[in-house]
Protein backbone atom coordinates (compact mmCIF):
# COMPACT_ATOMS: atom_id res chain seq x y z
CA UNK A 1 0.00 0.00 0.00
CA UNK A 2 2.55 2.13 1.06
CA UNK A 3 4.88 1.34 -2.20
CA UNK A 4 1.88 2.10 -4.28
CA UNK A 5 1.12 5.67 -3.04
CA UNK A 6 5.14 6.05 -4.08
CA UNK A 7 4.75 4.98 -7.09
CA UNK A 8 2.16 7.17 -7.96
CA UNK A 9 4.20 10.16 -6.38
CA UNK A 10 7.31 8.79 -8.85
CA UNK A 11 5.23 9.29 -11.83
CA UNK A 12 3.65 12.19 -11.01
CA UNK A 13 6.96 13.98 -10.37
CA UNK A 14 8.11 12.65 -14.18
CA UNK A 15 4.76 14.43 -15.32
CA UNK A 16 5.69 17.48 -13.94
CA UNK A 17 9.35 17.34 -14.71
CA UNK A 18 8.34 16.75 -18.14
CA UNK A 19 5.84 19.94 -18.45
CA UNK A 20 8.92 21.42 -17.09
CA UNK A 21 10.93 21.04 -19.66
CA UNK A 22 8.12 22.51 -22.06
CA UNK A 23 7.43 25.59 -20.23
CA UNK A 24 11.10 25.99 -20.31
CA UNK A 25 11.40 25.73 -23.90
CA UNK A 26 8.50 27.97 -24.66
CA UNK A 27 10.21 30.46 -22.12
CA UNK A 28 13.28 30.41 -23.72
CA UNK A 29 11.64 30.67 -27.66
CA UNK A 30 9.49 33.70 -26.51
CA UNK A 31 12.74 35.16 -25.25
CA UNK A 32 14.41 35.12 -28.23
CA UNK A 33 11.87 36.42 -30.01
CA UNK A 34 10.60 39.44 -28.38
CA UNK A 35 14.29 40.64 -29.33
CA UNK A 36 13.45 40.10 -33.05
CA UNK A 37 9.57 41.66 -32.43
CA UNK A 38 11.02 44.61 -30.57
CA UNK A 39 13.48 45.59 -33.57
CA UNK A 40 10.69 45.19 -36.17
CA UNK A 41 8.58 47.60 -34.18
CA UNK A 42 11.14 49.96 -34.70
CA UNK A 43 11.89 49.31 -37.97
CA UNK A 44 8.42 50.00 -39.05
CA UNK A 45 8.78 53.60 -37.29
CA UNK A 46 9.90 55.50 -39.68
CA UNK A 47 7.11 55.17 -41.87
CA UNK A 48 4.44 55.66 -39.20
CA UNK A 49 6.31 58.97 -38.39
CA UNK A 50 6.19 59.93 -41.72
CA UNK A 51 3.11 59.09 -42.48
CA UNK A 52 1.87 61.18 -39.58
CA UNK A 53 3.96 64.31 -40.72
CA UNK A 54 2.31 63.81 -44.15
CA UNK A 55 -1.22 63.29 -42.27
CA UNK A 56 -0.68 66.12 -40.91
CA UNK A 57 1.02 68.39 -43.77
CA UNK A 58 -2.33 67.42 -45.65
CA UNK A 59 -4.42 68.13 -42.77
CA UNK A 60 -2.92 71.52 -41.91
CA UNK A 61 -2.88 72.57 -45.95
CA UNK A 62 -6.65 72.13 -46.27
CA UNK A 63 -8.95 72.17 -42.91
CA UNK A 64 -11.75 72.40 -44.52
CA UNK A 65 -11.14 68.95 -46.36
CA UNK A 66 -10.93 67.09 -43.48
CA UNK A 67 -14.31 66.44 -43.20
CA UNK A 68 -15.16 63.17 -41.74
CA UNK A 69 -11.95 61.83 -42.09
CA UNK A 70 -10.30 63.25 -39.43
CA UNK A 71 -11.00 64.20 -35.71
CA UNK A 72 -13.81 62.97 -33.57
CA UNK A 73 -17.16 62.23 -35.30
CA UNK A 74 -20.07 63.81 -33.82
CA UNK A 75 -22.77 61.46 -34.33
CA UNK A 76 -21.69 57.98 -33.98
CA UNK A 77 -24.52 55.70 -35.11
CA UNK A 78 -22.00 52.76 -36.14
CA UNK A 79 -19.18 51.32 -34.97
CA UNK A 80 -16.65 48.96 -36.03
CA UNK A 81 -14.44 47.27 -33.09
CA UNK A 82 -11.09 45.18 -34.09
CA UNK A 83 -9.87 43.58 -31.18
CA UNK A 84 -6.27 41.97 -31.51
CA UNK A 85 -5.47 39.00 -29.53
CA UNK A 86 -3.26 35.88 -30.03
CA UNK A 87 -4.14 32.47 -31.78
CA UNK A 88 -2.38 30.59 -29.11
CA UNK A 89 -3.01 30.74 -25.33
CA UNK A 90 -0.33 29.98 -22.38
CA UNK A 91 1.04 33.69 -22.37
CA UNK A 92 -0.87 34.69 -19.01
CA UNK A 93 -3.61 37.40 -18.88
CA UNK A 94 -2.50 38.51 -22.37
CA UNK A 95 -6.26 37.40 -24.42
CA UNK A 96 -8.28 37.57 -21.50
CA UNK A 97 -7.52 41.42 -20.86
CA UNK A 98 -7.97 42.38 -24.71
CA UNK A 99 -10.99 40.67 -24.22
CA UNK A 100 -12.57 42.40 -21.53
CA UNK A 101 -11.90 45.33 -22.62
CA UNK A 102 -13.42 44.60 -25.94
CA UNK A 103 -16.57 43.40 -23.83
CA UNK A 104 -16.64 46.40 -21.89
CA UNK A 105 -16.61 48.62 -24.63
CA UNK A 106 -19.28 46.58 -26.80
CA UNK A 107 -21.04 46.94 -23.43
CA UNK A 108 -20.76 50.67 -23.38
CA UNK A 109 -20.91 51.23 -27.20
CA UNK A 110 -24.82 48.99 -27.02
CA UNK A 111 -25.62 51.15 -23.87
CA UNK A 112 -25.73 54.19 -26.16
CA UNK A 113 -27.50 52.63 -28.80
CA UNK A 114 -24.68 52.50 -30.60
CA UNK A 115 -24.63 49.62 -33.34
CA UNK A 116 -21.49 47.56 -33.15
CA UNK A 117 -19.71 45.07 -36.02
CA UNK A 118 -16.78 42.87 -34.54
CA UNK A 119 -13.65 41.95 -36.44
CA UNK A 120 -10.90 40.47 -35.22
CA UNK A 121 -7.61 39.03 -35.07
CA UNK A 122 -6.36 35.84 -33.41
CA UNK A 123 -7.63 32.40 -33.43
CA UNK A 124 -8.38 32.96 -29.15
CA UNK A 125 -11.00 35.83 -30.19
CA UNK A 126 -12.44 33.83 -32.85
CA UNK A 127 -13.83 31.37 -30.35
CA UNK A 128 -14.39 33.07 -27.00
CA UNK A 129 -16.82 35.86 -29.06
CA UNK A 130 -17.80 32.42 -30.57
CA UNK A 131 -18.55 30.78 -26.96
CA UNK A 132 -20.89 33.83 -25.80
CA UNK A 133 -22.95 34.42 -28.84
CA UNK A 134 -21.11 37.29 -30.07
CA UNK A 135 -20.92 37.55 -33.52
CA UNK A 136 -18.02 38.00 -35.08
CA UNK A 137 -17.84 39.50 -38.60
CA UNK A 138 -14.18 38.50 -39.48
CA UNK A 139 -11.65 37.13 -37.78
CA UNK A 140 -7.91 36.80 -39.17
CA UNK A 141 -5.85 33.65 -38.10
CA UNK A 142 -2.15 32.88 -38.26
CA UNK A 143 -0.65 36.37 -37.67
CA UNK A 144 -0.68 37.08 -34.00
CA UNK A 145 3.34 36.22 -33.76
CA UNK A 146 4.65 37.46 -36.78
CA UNK A 147 2.57 39.93 -38.40
CA UNK A 148 3.78 41.61 -42.13
CA UNK A 149 2.64 44.60 -43.64
CA UNK A 150 0.79 42.13 -46.15
CA UNK A 151 -1.28 40.87 -43.14
CA UNK A 152 -2.08 44.57 -42.24
CA UNK A 153 -3.49 45.43 -45.68
CA UNK A 154 -5.41 41.94 -45.27
CA UNK A 155 -6.85 43.80 -41.65
CA UNK A 156 -7.55 46.99 -43.00
CA UNK A 157 -9.53 45.90 -45.74
CA UNK A 158 -12.08 44.42 -43.49
CA UNK A 159 -11.73 47.20 -40.98
CA UNK A 160 -11.20 50.22 -43.23
CA UNK A 161 -13.52 49.52 -46.36
CA UNK A 162 -16.65 49.82 -43.86
CA UNK A 163 -15.87 53.30 -43.19
CA UNK A 164 -14.69 54.31 -46.50
CA UNK A 165 -18.25 53.29 -47.87
CA UNK A 166 -19.76 54.96 -45.38
CA UNK A 167 -21.43 52.06 -43.09
CA UNK A 168 -20.13 52.89 -40.28
CA UNK A 169 -19.21 56.29 -38.31
CA UNK A 170 -16.32 55.10 -36.70
CA UNK A 171 -13.71 52.66 -36.68
CA UNK A 172 -12.01 51.63 -32.71
CA UNK A 173 -8.97 49.15 -32.28
CA UNK A 174 -8.51 47.38 -28.84
CA UNK A 175 -5.05 46.25 -28.52
CA UNK A 176 -2.00 45.78 -26.49
CA UNK A 177 0.53 48.43 -26.77
CA UNK A 178 3.85 47.56 -25.57
CA UNK A 179 5.16 50.61 -24.09
CA UNK A 180 8.37 48.55 -23.10
CA UNK A 181 9.79 45.04 -22.28
CA UNK A 182 8.28 45.40 -18.51
CA UNK A 183 5.19 47.11 -19.31
CA UNK A 184 2.21 46.01 -21.87
CA UNK A 185 -1.17 47.93 -21.47
CA UNK A 186 -4.42 46.95 -23.06
CA UNK A 187 -5.74 50.59 -24.94
CA UNK A 188 -9.26 51.33 -26.85
CA UNK A 189 -8.18 54.18 -29.38
CA UNK A 190 -9.83 55.12 -32.35
CA UNK A 191 -8.65 54.63 -35.87
CA UNK A 192 -10.79 56.21 -38.20
CA UNK A 193 -11.33 58.77 -38.38
CA UNK A 194 -8.04 60.00 -38.02
CA UNK A 195 -6.92 61.21 -34.85
CA UNK A 196 -6.90 64.62 -35.80
CA UNK A 197 -2.90 65.26 -35.70
CA UNK A 198 -3.28 68.67 -34.57
CA UNK A 199 -5.47 67.13 -31.42
CA UNK A 200 -2.59 64.48 -31.23
CA UNK A 201 -0.10 67.23 -31.05
CA UNK A 202 -0.38 68.10 -27.15
CA UNK A 203 0.09 64.16 -26.46
CA UNK A 204 2.59 64.07 -28.90
CA UNK A 205 5.26 66.11 -26.39
CA UNK A 206 4.73 62.76 -23.65
CA UNK A 207 3.79 59.99 -26.33
CA UNK A 208 6.72 60.46 -28.56
CA UNK A 209 10.54 61.50 -27.96
CA UNK A 210 11.22 64.76 -28.58
CA UNK A 211 12.19 64.70 -31.92
CA UNK A 212 9.36 63.95 -33.63
CA UNK A 213 7.18 66.45 -31.42
CA UNK A 214 10.03 69.32 -32.64
CA UNK A 215 9.34 68.24 -35.96
CA UNK A 216 5.64 68.51 -35.88
CA UNK A 217 6.71 72.10 -34.69
CA UNK A 218 9.09 72.92 -37.92
CA UNK A 219 5.95 71.51 -39.96
CA UNK A 220 3.82 73.78 -38.61
CA UNK A 221 5.71 76.25 -39.27
CA UNK A 222 6.18 75.47 -43.05
CA UNK A 223 2.89 75.12 -43.43
CA UNK A 224 1.91 78.33 -42.11
CA UNK A 225 3.89 79.95 -44.89
CA UNK A 226 1.33 78.31 -46.94
CA UNK A 227 3.60 77.32 -50.01
CA UNK A 228 3.13 73.72 -49.54
CA UNK A 229 1.64 72.37 -53.10
CA UNK A 230 -0.68 69.11 -53.07
CA UNK A 231 -0.84 66.94 -56.04
CA UNK A 232 -3.37 66.08 -56.13
CA UNK A 233 -5.76 68.59 -54.42
CA UNK A 234 -5.07 68.64 -50.10
CA UNK A 235 -8.85 66.85 -49.73
CA UNK A 236 -8.37 64.25 -52.98
CA UNK A 237 -5.40 63.54 -51.29
CA UNK A 238 -6.60 62.59 -48.04
CA UNK A 239 -9.00 60.23 -49.50
CA UNK A 240 -6.12 58.13 -50.97
CA UNK A 241 -3.84 58.81 -47.38
CA UNK A 242 -6.85 57.84 -44.93
CA UNK A 243 -6.91 54.49 -45.98
CA UNK A 244 -3.05 54.19 -45.94
CA UNK A 245 -2.60 55.92 -42.66
CA UNK A 246 -5.24 53.23 -41.02
CA UNK A 247 -3.40 50.52 -42.45
CA UNK A 248 -0.01 51.99 -41.30
CA UNK A 249 -1.58 51.69 -37.72
CA UNK A 250 -3.51 48.58 -37.91
CA UNK A 251 0.21 47.55 -38.59
CA UNK A 252 1.93 49.07 -35.96
CA UNK A 253 -0.94 47.78 -33.67
CA UNK A 254 0.35 44.11 -35.05
CA UNK A 255 3.82 44.54 -34.17
CA UNK A 256 2.95 46.05 -30.81
CA UNK A 257 0.48 43.06 -30.18
CA UNK A 258 2.97 40.52 -31.26
CA UNK A 259 5.80 41.83 -29.08
CA UNK A 260 3.22 42.14 -25.77
CA UNK A 261 2.24 38.49 -26.61
CA UNK A 262 5.52 37.05 -26.47
CA UNK A 263 6.41 38.77 -23.45
CA UNK A 264 3.44 38.03 -21.79
CA UNK A 265 4.25 34.26 -22.58
CA UNK A 266 8.07 34.25 -21.58
CA UNK A 267 6.60 35.55 -18.10
CA UNK A 268 3.82 33.33 -18.03
CA UNK A 269 6.27 30.33 -18.81
CA UNK A 270 8.65 31.56 -16.76
CA UNK A 271 6.31 31.65 -13.44
CA UNK A 272 4.89 28.04 -14.86
CA UNK A 273 8.90 26.89 -14.86
CA UNK A 274 9.31 27.78 -11.58
CA UNK A 275 6.29 26.29 -10.28
CA UNK A 276 7.18 23.08 -11.26
CA UNK A 277 10.15 23.25 -9.51
CA UNK A 278 8.06 23.87 -6.92
CA UNK A 279 5.63 20.96 -7.21
CA UNK A 280 8.85 18.76 -7.62
CA UNK A 281 10.23 19.93 -4.51
CA UNK A 282 7.14 19.66 -2.90
CA UNK A 283 6.35 15.94 -4.04
CA UNK A 284 10.36 14.78 -3.55
CA UNK A 285 9.70 15.14 0.09
CA UNK A 286 6.36 13.72 0.21
CA UNK A 287 7.70 10.58 -1.51
CA UNK A 288 10.40 10.57 0.54
CA UNK A 289 8.90 10.71 3.60
CA UNK A 290 6.48 7.95 2.28
CA UNK A 291 9.55 6.15 0.94
CA UNK A 292 10.73 6.26 4.74
CA UNK A 293 7.63 5.02 6.14
CA UNK A 294 7.30 1.88 4.03
CA UNK A 295 11.28 1.03 5.20
CA UNK A 296 10.47 1.45 8.92
CA UNK A 297 7.63 -0.49 8.30
CA UNK A 298 8.95 -3.05 6.80
CA UNK A 299 11.95 -3.46 9.39
CA UNK A 300 9.15 -3.37 11.86
CA UNK A 301 7.73 -6.12 10.52
CA UNK A 302 10.76 -7.99 10.17
CA UNK A 303 12.17 -7.09 13.97
CA UNK A 304 8.32 -8.31 15.22
CA UNK A 305 8.94 -11.51 13.32
CA UNK A 306 11.82 -12.22 14.88
CA UNK A 307 10.51 -11.65 18.15
CA UNK A 308 7.95 -14.04 17.61
CA UNK A 309 10.66 -16.41 16.45
CA UNK A 310 12.55 -15.91 19.46
CA UNK A 311 8.86 -16.82 21.63
CA UNK A 312 8.83 -19.82 19.88
CA UNK A 313 12.40 -21.22 20.30
CA UNK A 314 14.13 -20.21 23.36
CA UNK A 315 17.49 -21.65 21.87
CA UNK A 316 19.60 -18.93 20.09
CA UNK A 317 18.23 -15.43 20.09
CA UNK A 318 20.49 -13.17 20.28
CA UNK A 319 21.90 -13.21 16.36
CA UNK A 320 18.85 -12.01 14.60
CA UNK A 321 18.16 -9.19 16.80
CA UNK A 322 21.80 -7.75 16.01
CA UNK A 323 21.42 -8.44 12.53
CA UNK A 324 18.01 -6.16 12.18
CA UNK A 325 19.38 -3.27 14.29
CA UNK A 326 22.78 -2.65 11.60
CA UNK B 1 28.84 73.38 -45.56
CA UNK B 2 27.27 70.51 -47.66
CA UNK B 3 27.08 71.06 -51.29
CA UNK B 4 23.82 73.04 -51.92
CA UNK B 5 23.25 70.83 -54.72
CA UNK B 6 22.19 68.00 -52.19
CA UNK B 7 19.51 66.91 -50.46
CA UNK B 8 18.57 64.32 -48.07
CA UNK B 9 16.57 61.01 -49.55
CA UNK B 10 14.66 58.71 -47.62
CA UNK B 11 12.92 55.95 -49.45
CA UNK B 12 10.54 54.52 -46.79
CA UNK B 13 8.80 51.11 -46.97
CA UNK B 14 6.45 49.97 -43.72
CA UNK B 15 9.07 47.02 -42.50
CA UNK B 16 12.50 49.18 -43.17
CA UNK B 17 14.33 51.94 -44.20
CA UNK B 18 14.87 50.94 -48.27
CA UNK B 19 17.22 53.98 -48.54
CA UNK B 20 18.50 56.82 -47.23
CA UNK B 21 21.28 59.38 -48.08
CA UNK B 22 22.46 62.41 -50.03
CA UNK B 23 21.58 62.92 -53.43
CA UNK B 24 21.16 65.48 -55.92
CA UNK B 25 18.20 64.58 -58.03
CA UNK B 26 15.43 61.78 -57.52
CA UNK B 27 13.05 61.42 -60.04
CA UNK B 28 9.56 59.56 -60.10
CA UNK B 29 6.03 59.48 -61.46
CA UNK B 30 3.42 60.86 -59.10
CA UNK B 31 -0.52 61.22 -59.96
CA UNK B 32 0.26 64.44 -62.27
CA UNK B 33 2.60 63.23 -63.84
CA UNK B 34 6.67 62.70 -63.90
CA UNK B 35 8.44 64.98 -61.81
CA UNK B 36 12.50 65.61 -60.85
CA UNK B 37 12.97 66.96 -57.37
CA UNK B 38 16.30 69.11 -57.20
CA UNK B 39 17.35 70.52 -53.86
CA UNK B 40 15.01 73.38 -52.80
CA UNK B 41 11.99 72.23 -54.29
CA UNK B 42 8.90 73.76 -53.28
CA UNK B 43 7.19 71.85 -50.41
CA UNK B 44 5.09 69.22 -51.87
CA UNK B 45 2.78 66.51 -50.72
CA UNK B 46 1.78 63.73 -53.59
CA UNK B 47 1.07 60.70 -54.69
CA UNK B 48 3.91 58.02 -56.45
CA UNK B 49 1.78 55.86 -59.27
CA UNK B 50 3.49 52.63 -59.48
CA UNK B 51 7.36 53.03 -61.24
CA UNK B 52 10.83 53.20 -60.84
CA UNK B 53 12.17 55.60 -58.98
CA UNK B 54 15.59 56.93 -59.69
CA UNK B 55 17.96 58.40 -57.52
CA UNK B 56 20.83 60.48 -58.63
CA UNK B 57 23.54 60.06 -55.74
CA UNK B 58 26.59 62.27 -55.84
CA UNK B 59 29.28 59.35 -55.27
CA UNK B 60 28.07 56.39 -56.33
CA UNK B 61 25.89 54.71 -58.86
CA UNK B 62 22.18 55.84 -59.48
CA UNK B 63 19.56 53.78 -57.45
CA UNK B 64 16.61 52.66 -59.29
CA UNK B 65 13.91 51.45 -57.01
CA UNK B 66 10.65 49.66 -58.23
CA UNK B 67 7.71 51.01 -56.43
CA UNK B 68 4.38 50.14 -56.52
CA UNK B 69 2.59 52.96 -54.98
CA UNK B 70 2.45 55.14 -51.92
CA UNK B 71 2.63 59.24 -51.12
CA UNK B 72 5.72 61.78 -50.89
CA UNK B 73 6.70 64.57 -49.11
CA UNK B 74 9.15 67.04 -50.49
CA UNK B 75 10.21 69.59 -47.23
CA UNK B 76 11.94 72.85 -46.62
CA UNK B 77 13.33 73.98 -43.74
CA UNK B 78 13.91 70.49 -41.52
CA UNK B 79 15.06 70.89 -38.87
CA UNK B 80 18.65 69.98 -38.57
CA UNK B 81 18.45 68.58 -34.87
CA UNK B 82 15.91 66.21 -35.72
CA UNK B 83 17.46 62.53 -35.40
CA UNK B 84 16.76 61.45 -38.56
CA UNK B 85 17.71 63.91 -40.76
CA UNK B 86 21.46 64.54 -41.49
CA UNK B 87 23.48 67.76 -41.86
CA UNK B 88 22.42 69.51 -44.84
CA UNK B 89 22.89 73.21 -45.89
CA UNK B 90 19.53 73.73 -47.35
CA UNK B 91 17.39 71.49 -45.22
CA UNK B 92 15.68 70.01 -48.26
CA UNK B 93 14.12 66.10 -47.15
CA UNK B 94 12.50 64.11 -49.61
CA UNK B 95 10.57 61.64 -48.07
CA UNK B 96 8.84 58.70 -50.45
CA UNK B 97 6.34 56.35 -48.39
CA UNK B 98 6.14 52.98 -50.42
CA UNK B 99 4.06 50.12 -48.97
CA UNK B 100 6.03 47.69 -51.59
CA UNK B 101 9.25 48.87 -52.87
CA UNK B 102 12.01 46.75 -54.25
CA UNK B 103 15.97 47.98 -55.10
CA UNK B 104 17.02 46.97 -58.48
CA UNK B 105 19.67 44.90 -57.58
CA UNK B 106 17.17 42.64 -54.80
CA UNK B 107 14.80 42.13 -57.74
CA UNK B 108 14.99 38.00 -58.90
CA UNK B 109 15.07 38.88 -62.72
CA UNK B 110 14.13 35.08 -63.35
CA UNK B 111 10.90 35.06 -61.22
CA UNK B 112 9.84 38.96 -62.49
CA UNK B 113 10.00 37.27 -66.04
CA UNK B 114 8.02 34.11 -64.77
CA UNK B 115 5.21 35.97 -63.27
CA UNK B 116 4.84 38.79 -66.02
CA UNK B 117 4.53 35.36 -68.13
CA UNK B 118 1.70 34.40 -65.56
CA UNK B 119 0.38 37.65 -65.03
CA UNK B 120 -0.26 38.43 -68.71
CA UNK B 121 -1.80 35.13 -69.63
CA UNK B 122 -4.21 36.22 -66.64
CA UNK B 123 -5.45 39.32 -67.89
CA UNK B 124 -5.68 37.52 -71.10
CA UNK B 125 -7.70 34.97 -69.77
CA UNK B 126 -9.93 37.28 -68.77
CA UNK B 127 -10.51 39.33 -71.12
CA UNK B 128 -8.67 42.35 -69.88
CA UNK B 129 -8.84 45.60 -72.48
CA UNK B 130 -5.26 46.91 -72.30
CA UNK B 131 -6.30 50.38 -73.23
CA UNK B 132 -9.24 50.03 -70.50
CA UNK B 133 -9.34 53.65 -68.54
CA UNK B 134 -9.62 53.66 -64.96
CA UNK B 135 -12.91 54.83 -63.55
CA UNK B 136 -14.50 54.03 -66.41
CA UNK B 137 -16.14 50.53 -65.56
CA UNK B 138 -19.10 50.58 -64.01
CA UNK B 139 -18.07 47.18 -62.63
CA UNK B 140 -14.75 45.91 -62.22
CA UNK B 141 -14.37 42.52 -62.27
CA UNK B 142 -12.15 41.72 -59.10
CA UNK B 143 -10.25 38.93 -60.29
CA UNK B 144 -9.64 41.39 -63.39
CA UNK B 145 -8.42 43.83 -60.82
CA UNK B 146 -5.67 42.03 -59.42
CA UNK B 147 -4.25 40.37 -62.79
CA UNK B 148 -3.99 43.97 -64.04
CA UNK B 149 -1.86 44.91 -61.02
CA UNK B 150 0.24 41.83 -60.73
CA UNK B 151 0.98 42.74 -64.36
CA UNK B 152 1.72 46.06 -63.35
CA UNK B 153 4.02 44.77 -60.67
CA UNK B 154 5.64 42.39 -63.25
CA UNK B 155 6.42 44.93 -65.57
CA UNK B 156 7.62 47.55 -62.85
CA UNK B 157 10.49 45.22 -61.80
CA UNK B 158 11.54 44.58 -64.96
CA UNK B 159 11.63 48.26 -65.94
CA UNK B 160 13.64 48.74 -62.97
CA UNK B 161 16.11 45.69 -63.64
CA UNK B 162 16.09 46.06 -67.34
CA UNK B 163 17.52 50.05 -67.46
CA UNK B 164 20.01 49.20 -64.78
CA UNK B 165 21.43 46.25 -65.91
CA UNK B 166 21.12 46.04 -69.53
CA UNK B 167 23.38 42.98 -70.43
CA UNK B 168 20.18 40.98 -69.08
CA UNK B 169 17.88 42.02 -71.28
Amino acid sequence: MAGGQERILRRRIKSIKSTQKITKAMELIAASQIARAQGRIAAAKPYQEGMARIVLETALGDPAAAGRLLGTPEEVAKVLVLSVVADRGLCGGYNTNVFRATERLLTALAADDVETRLVTVGKKAQGYFRFRGQEVEQSFLGMSERPSFANAREVAEAAVTPFVGGEVDQVLIVSTRFLSAGSQMVEVRQLLPLVDPRDAEQKADHEHENGVSRNIAAHEDATKLGYTEFEPDAAVLLVDLAPRAAETQIFAALLEASASELTSRQRAMAAATDNAGELIKKYSRIMNRARQDSITTEIMEIVSGAEALRAGSEGDEGGLVIETRV
Amino acid sequence: MADDSLFQINLVTPERILLSGMASEVILRTGEGDVTFLAGHTPLVGTVQPGVVRVVRPETDDARVAVHGGFTQVEQHVDLDAPDAEADANGTRVTLLIGVAELAEEIDVDRARVALEAAEARVAELGGATNRTPGEDDEPDPQLVAAEAALRRAQVRLEAVDASAPATA
